[in-house]
């Protein structure tokens, strides 16, 4: 490790390209210049080593505590950590809760006379609950960040992950149903239509029912109800059934 | 994909479970952990072993077993697959220590570390010897670190927290928790580097 100033640009450009948070361009050019660029390359290494001091030294820690609960014959989560943990997030519910019912009125002033349809969107529309599915090994960990984003309503950061692996498999069911449901979490319903109809196109996803589901969801919102009822017909979820039986 | 959806359902948890230790996902990693430890302290109390070596040759294994994991050395089809391969590793690492001269001339017994590699078969370090020397050179570096920077550090390296998650938490605003973060791993870098020259 020699002494040598980094700046916080090159800093950053070389943790997103270690955790995996470059677009496909960008890694690409980046991955060129580290072929010819030593210096660079030198850089690379030593941040990555820090980076898995970071990651090691913090799983070590880790296995103490899993081994202290072990002799302690029941599972004990109170660590230090895990309490500092539970008490922010005690506060963190307060204060997400008062937001909640802040937004919730101003919502309320705002769209006090939506629509009908809309009533039954907001009614029915939950975002699916989110699964981790197989695709080949490289583009797991990407999948899977983009996974844990969905799971916390971070859509944005999702469909962020999600749209550079959708350029290189454009067809798969999996990818195009979960961006469309994340499209949909953001009201960006022209998208959400887009590619939960692309995910339709593969005649065995898993994903039939609950993609025509949310595609008859997002018909709904933008105030199609026939194409909505159409989409929902083709559906055997329970909330589909139940969702044409109110709108007809 | 999805051509056979019942395969690809069936599979689904294992994927879950591997990529969840590739992503230090707490409950996947303490149930791993759980799982298999009795199996190894069995195996070395039986083989003239203490708890307390048990315990340091079975925590050496399973990081071996959570890197190789990570960097798609060893790729386990199943949950299963994991425990043995972690038995394994455990099992050979307590057979090496065994047939080592550290414990044949049982010099000072208690104090032995299993994990250590011997570097005095020859001069020249390998590379991965190497990258393991430097690797626990900065983790002394991060266990000096001060505290604000040792936290904000796990949430993003170890947690995977996205940083707008972690300004949230720090009530920091977006810029600020990148710079600290910056900073945080220069000063990480320069204690390092003191601690080599040493």
């Amino acid at each position: 490790m020699k002494k040598q100033n980094q700046s916080q640009e090159e800093f950053e450009q070389i943790d997103r390209y270690l955790n995996g948070l470059m677009k496909q361009e960008e890694r690409s050019a980046f991955e060129k210049s580290l072929k010819t660029d030593t210096h660079l390359r030198q850089q690379v290494e030593e941040v990555r080593l820090l980076f898995q001091a970071v990651e090691e030294h913090s799983l070590r820690n880790k296995l103490e505590d899993f081994h202290e609960e072990l002799s302690l014959g029941q599972p004990q989560l109170k660590s230090k950590e895990s309490l500092e943990k539970s008490s922010f997030n005690i506060k963190y519910l307060a204060i997400a809760a008062s937001l909640v019912l802040l937004m919730g009125l101003g919502y309320w002033l705002l769209f006090g006379q939506k629509s009908a349809d809309e009533k039954l969107f907001a009614q029915y529309f939950k975002p699916d609950p989110g699964l981790i599915t197989p695709m080949s090994t490289t583009s797991d960990y990407e999948f899977y960040r983009g996974m844990v984003d969905y799971k916390q309503g971070n859509y944005d950061l999702a469909i962020e992950r999600w749209s550079t692996l959708i350029e290189q498999k454009p067809n798969n069911d999996t990818l195009n149903y979960y961006l469309g449901v994340s499209y949909l979490a953001q009201d960006k319903n022209e998208n959400a239509i887009k590619y939960l109809s692309k995910a339709l196109e593969s005649p065995n996803s898993i994903f039939v029912n609950e993609s025509w589901y949310y595609l008859g969801l997002a018909y709904l919102k933008d105030g199609y109800s026939d194409k909505a009822i159409s989409s929902f017909k083709q559906s055997d979820l329970k909330n589909s059934i139940q969702i044409t039986k109110q709108l007809e | 994909m999805a051509n056979n959806p019942t395969v690809l359902k069936q599979n689904t948890f294992t994927y879950h479970f591997v990529e969840a230790i590739k992503f230090n996902d707490e409950s996947a990693l303490r149930t791993l952990y759980k799982n298999n430890y009795f199996k190894i302290e069995t195996l070395v109390l039986k083989n003239s072993g203490t708890k307390e070596q048990a315990k340091d040759i079975y925590q050496e294994a399973f990081i071996a077993v959570w890197k190789n994991v990570k960097n798609n050395k060893f790729s386990p089809e199943n949950e299963t697959a994991i425990n043995g391969y972690l038995y394994t590793i455990a099992k050979n690492k307590w057979m090496d220590y065994l047939r080592s001269p550290a414990y044949k001339k049982r010099v000072s017994y208690d104090t032995v570390k299993i994990a250590e590699p011997v570097y005095s078969h020859s001069e020249k370090l390998d590379n991965a010897e190497v990258f393991d020397k430097k690797l626990s050179v900065a983790m002394e570096a991060f266990e000096v670190l001060e505290e604000a920077c040792k936290s904000l550090l796990i949430k993003f390296y170890f947690e995977k927290k996205s940083m707008r998650e972690i300004a949230i938490e720090l009530q920091l605003d977006a810029a600020s928790a990148r710079n600290k973060k910056y900073r945080c791993m220069q000063t990480l870098r320069g204690l390092a580097l003191e601690i080599t020259e040493k």
